[in-house]
């Protein structure tokens, strides 16, 4: 984890350098003084292997850099603004993905070849294909605009934390949906099943007690990947519906070739998905006694 | 002594896309408290079809019982509805699966998975459930069981999962015990410490057992009388030493041969049977077993063989029985 | 009820065995190709998204010269119309003609689509190929190397190449290509290694040389599935990838545009003129409905458990 850590930081460090014309190629009014005094910081005049490792020291010192677009701001402020909003509207987006996710894709097989499975499988399908940037224009245009139901777009009120959580759990329900659909139809099929029926044990106590936990496995593993399309996905929404987020940063410091901070959320988001990826797996060895926690995984 | 299970006329079906598969085509039986019978065949011939139905737990979209009736202690299991069969499962009929790797649940301590079945049926509480459990590992010979209870399905090995199968069938005194191919995933010195262990605990608690398998060799400790199916039907019945001295049907004649035995002198050739079962979905008219008996006869093929009655409650299904059928003799048959 | 039968005496002559009826298969069998295409068919859902990608692709190449407009004309005067019918998907806010851009779209999409699929299937092929035959340290080492390419998100890769490299069309393929291949090498190298053992066995068997050529008329089909299914399933997740790369602003530059681009423009002007992004979007979806449903109709008719 660390090798990778150690990795995106260089790749992301060489990727800022070799593009052409440097941080400073737009910005025009940047008083010579301040631009001076940037230079000093951040050594932008010294040779190459000496930036990089001031480069490394900073980003170990957790600092890293001002905006070059917003002078006044550093690429840190803005983690640190956008974090705890993003963090919010993922919390919801994965609650609600789990919840609605997990129970449709239980009741789709439980009553395989119904209409509730044909709808909810249906919809996850189209869940998944949509683009949430779609969604997120549609739910936009119909509710907010047309509709009138609620606002388009900022935070702040609970209400307007709907829409974004809708676009941004499209494609997380319609996964989990399918993924416990067809884990619990394999479950259902196995040899201790049959067992627990012998016993004479309820269909309910079999499905909540002995089916569940086995089925929720691949539900489980998928969570790191479902986090990390969570991520992605909340760039998009968040510009979309104007969500002061780490998101919406993100995007407009692409945007704006702003590379301090594409560099710094570039690093914060891999560190924290690998904290979350190692949080998964601990959660999994958790579930699954047959799984030790050992170095290497399969 | 009262029949604690009757079983006439079963006939169970699959009903699949491309027709209806009858697995189980008319059979009748009967089992005496305390006894052990054993139903002996190859695979798809209907054995574990009938041991499901007995315990309703044929997969009903496809299958279904379809003709015939099962009374267990002169309950009409056929006709019982879901919610009362839960409370003769595991209760009053215990059950035991082939693969014991397989059939256990892997993410329940095996202390739980017997435990909820003395919960359920019996009503104990949980440390009443729990001492109960103790016991039942101790009597199916599981050493240190009280760190046992704690532990999980892959911490035991093949033998000894079979064992805590047991256990959990056992745990509510069932009055009846099906066992369905129990050593058949086991290594042959396991499989007889499995049958000691039935054999054994038959003794104890005068439990009725039912051992369905396709290997003759497991029977002869466990089971006074044996039932030989072949294509969803019973071909010969008979005790124990009447079917492995004086088989009376080619099947079980090549069952027999096909044993290979240890203390032959000279180099015998592994005897198999040639061909293959028939097609359920088509069965034949006539005798089933025909197109791969050595003995077969021109009415074996047009006509299905009626039963005959011998001594000792021993019965074949086979035209050599008939009086005008030639007198055949079995060679290599002791 | 025992009906005692009449039965002739010459109905007891013997017949035995009858060898060679006993020994026939009594339903047919299939190759196994012929089997996945037979599955595949019956599945309407897959079916109809194939004939759906066919309607699209052909729609792509032909669609735009249906009118005469090109994709790159502006008409200011003409600008945000709805559809009516000169101007049939209705025109954009540079007045031009959104049917034809659409179609171009298309091109542009599921060129990538296509494209990406077929790099990320040969670098696959390539790089997991080598790793799993060699094996050894070469193997240790190449796998390591993916591992830790895979630590990182999928998405920052690609938004890095993207804003190291100018935009077009060359480059995106380049950056799909470096990121997608890595769960391709790793599959392919599953099913070598899976093959490898296969044969070891074979061999340890001493087959004569023409039973090996008969098994791996089975074997290699029954590892090609999987790759198959990624290959197929690589295809709308580029799509995917691309129309979000644009509609960042990180695709193709203007004014080629692909179906992100038309989408990003089109939700700028949502609220009055919402068919600039029905459109687009309608179509990215679509496209990748289809593909998904494809992919997942193969990969059952694939899986030998899901025979019916």
């Amino acid at each position: 984890m660390a090798i990778a850590l150690f990795f995106i930081v260089t790749l992301t460090f060489f990727g800022m350098k070799i593009i052409p014309g440097g941080p400073f190629q737009s910005e025009k009014e940047m008083p010579p003084s301040i631009k001076k005094n940037i230079e000093e910081k951040y050594k932008l005049n010294a040779p190459l292997s000496k930036q990089y490792l001031d480069y490394l020291g900073r980003v170990i010192r957790w600092e890293f850099g001002p905006s070059f677009k917003f002078p006044g701001r550093s690429a840190d402020q803005m983690i640190e603004e956008g974090f705890p909003v993003s963090a919010k509207l993922g919390a919801l987006t994965v609650g609600f993905a789990l919840i609605i996710g997990l129970s449709a894709g239980i009741i789709s097989a439980l009553r395989q070849y119904h209409w509730q499975d044909y709808s909810a499988m249906v919809l996850a399908t189209i869940g998944f294909s949509v683009p949430s940037f779609v969604m997120a224009g549609g739910l936009q245009y119909v509710f907010a605009y047309k509709l009138n139901w609620i606002l388009p777009a900022m935070w702040g009120s609970p209400q307007q934390a709907i829409l974004p959580t809708l676009a941004l759990a499209g494609l997380p329900t319609a996964m989990i949906a399918r993924l416990m659909r067809s884990s619990m139809l394999e479950v259902l099929q196995q040899d201790y099943i049959r067992t627990a029926k012998s016993k004479g044990l309820g269909e309910r106590v079999i499905i909540y007690r002995h089916a569940l936990r086995n089925a929720i496995m691949p539900v489980i593993t998928y969570l790191g990947p479902l986090i990390a399309s969570i991520f992605t996905g909340s760039f998009v929404v968040e510009y979309i519906f104007a969500v002061p987020g780490l998101g919406r940063h993100f995007v407009t410091s692409i945007m704006n070739r702003d590379y301090t901070v594409i560099m710094g959320i570039t690093v914060f988001y891999s560190l924290f998905l690998m904290i979350m990826n190692l949080m998964v797996d601990l959660a999994y060895s958790a579930i699954d006694p047959r799984v030790k926690l050992t170095g290497g995984k399969e | 002594m009262s029949k604690i299970l009757e079983v006439k006329d079963l006939k169970v079906s699959f009903f699949t896309h491309v027709g209806e598969v009858q697995a189980v085509r008319g059979i009748t039986f009967d089992l005496t408290a305390g006894e052990a019978i054993a139903i002996v065949g190859e695979s798809g011939c209907g054995k574990s079809v009938t041991a499901q139905a007995i315990m309703k737990l044929v997969p009903s979209p496809p299958g279904k019982v379809v003709a015939g009736s099962i009374f267990f202690n002169g309950i009409d299991l056929v006709h019982k509805p879901e919610k009362e069969m839960q409370s003769v499962r595991g209760n009053q009929i215990g059950m035991i699966f082939q693969d014991p790797m397989t059939s256990l649940n892997p993410t329940m301590t095996i202390g739980r998975q017997i435990v909820e079945g003395l919960i359920k049926h019996q009503g104990l509480n949980g440390a009443k459930a729990r001492a109960k459990a103790l016991d039942m590992l101790s009597l199916v010979g599981i050493p240190q069981a009280e760190r046992r209870l704690k532990q999980y399905p892959h911490e035991f090995s093949g033998g000894m999962r079979q064992r805590v199968m047991i256990a959990l069938a056992l745990a509510c005194n069932p009055k009846l015990l099906i066992a369905d191919e129990p050593t058949t995933a086991l290594d042959v010195t396991i499989q007889a410490q499995i049958i000691e262990l039935m054999i054994d605990l038959k003794d104890k608690t005068g439990t009725s057992i039912i051992l369905i398998t396709h290997d003759l060799g497991v029977v002869a400790g466990l089971s006074s009388r044996i039932m030989v199916m072949y294509a969803g039907q019973i071909v010969e019945e008979g005790t124990t030493r009447e079917v492995f001295y004086k088989p009376k049907h080619p099947y079980t004649w090549s069952l027999l041969k096909a044993i290979p035995r240890l203390d032959e002198k000279t180099k015998q050739r592994l005897v198999s049977i040639p061909g293959q079962p028939p097609d359920l979905i088509q069965p034949p008219s006539g005798c089933s077993f025909a197109p791969r008996c050595e003995h077969a006869m021109r009415v074996c093929l047009e006509h299905p063989p009626q039963e005959t009655k011998l001594e000792n409650g021993h019965r074949v299904s086979c035209w050599l029985m008939h009086s005008q059928a030639p007198r055949v003799l079995l060679e290599g048959v002791r | 009820m025992v009906v005692r039968l009449e039965v002739q005496q010459e109905m007891f002559e013997h017949v035995g065995q009858d060898r060679k009826e006993a020994e026939v298969l009594t339903r047919p069998t299939t190759t196994y190709w012929q089997d996945v295409w037979r599955r595949l068919k019956q599945n309407k859902v897959a079916m109809a998204s194939l004939v759906m990608i066919s309607i699209l692709t052909v729609l792509a190449v032909v669609a735009p010269y249906f009118n005469s407009f090109s994709y790159s004309d502006q008409v200011l005067e003409l600008k945000n119309l709805p559809p009516n019918e000169t101007y049939w998907f209705g025109t954009d806010s540079l007045g031009r003609d959104l049917f034809t851009r659409i179609w171009h779209g298309a091109r542009i999409s599921l060129q990538i689509g296509f494209l990406t699929a077929f790099i990320v299937l040969v670098i696959g092929v390539i790089y997991g190929g080598i790793s799993g035959l060699l094996g050894g340290w070469v193997d240790e080492v190449m796998m390591r190397i993916v591992e830790i390419l895979y630590s990182v998100p999928f998405l920052i890769y690609v938004i890095l190449l993207m804003v190291i490299m100018e935009p077009s069309l060359k480059t995106i393929l380049i950056a799909l290509g470096a990121v997608y291949w890595l769960p391709m090498a790793r599959l392919v190298r599953g099913q070598i290694l899976s093959l490898k053992e296969q044969e070891y066995i074979l061999a340890a068997r001493t087959l004569g040389a023409g039973n090996l050529r008969i098994l791996f008329r089975h074997l290699i089909p029954n590892t090609m599935g999987p790759i198959l299914v990624y290959t197929t399933l690589a295809i709308p997740e580029a799509i995917f990838t691309e129309a979000w790369l644009s509609f960042l602003g990180l695709g193709v530059s203007a004014p080629i545009a692909s179906w992100g681009a038309l989408a990003s423009d089109g939700l700028k002007g949502i609220r009055a003129y919402p068919w600039q992004l029905l459109f687009p979007a309608l179509f990215i979806s679509l496209t990748i409905l289809c593909f998904n449903l494809f992919g997942d109709g193969l990969r059952d008719a694939l899986d030998p458990r899901t025979r019916k």
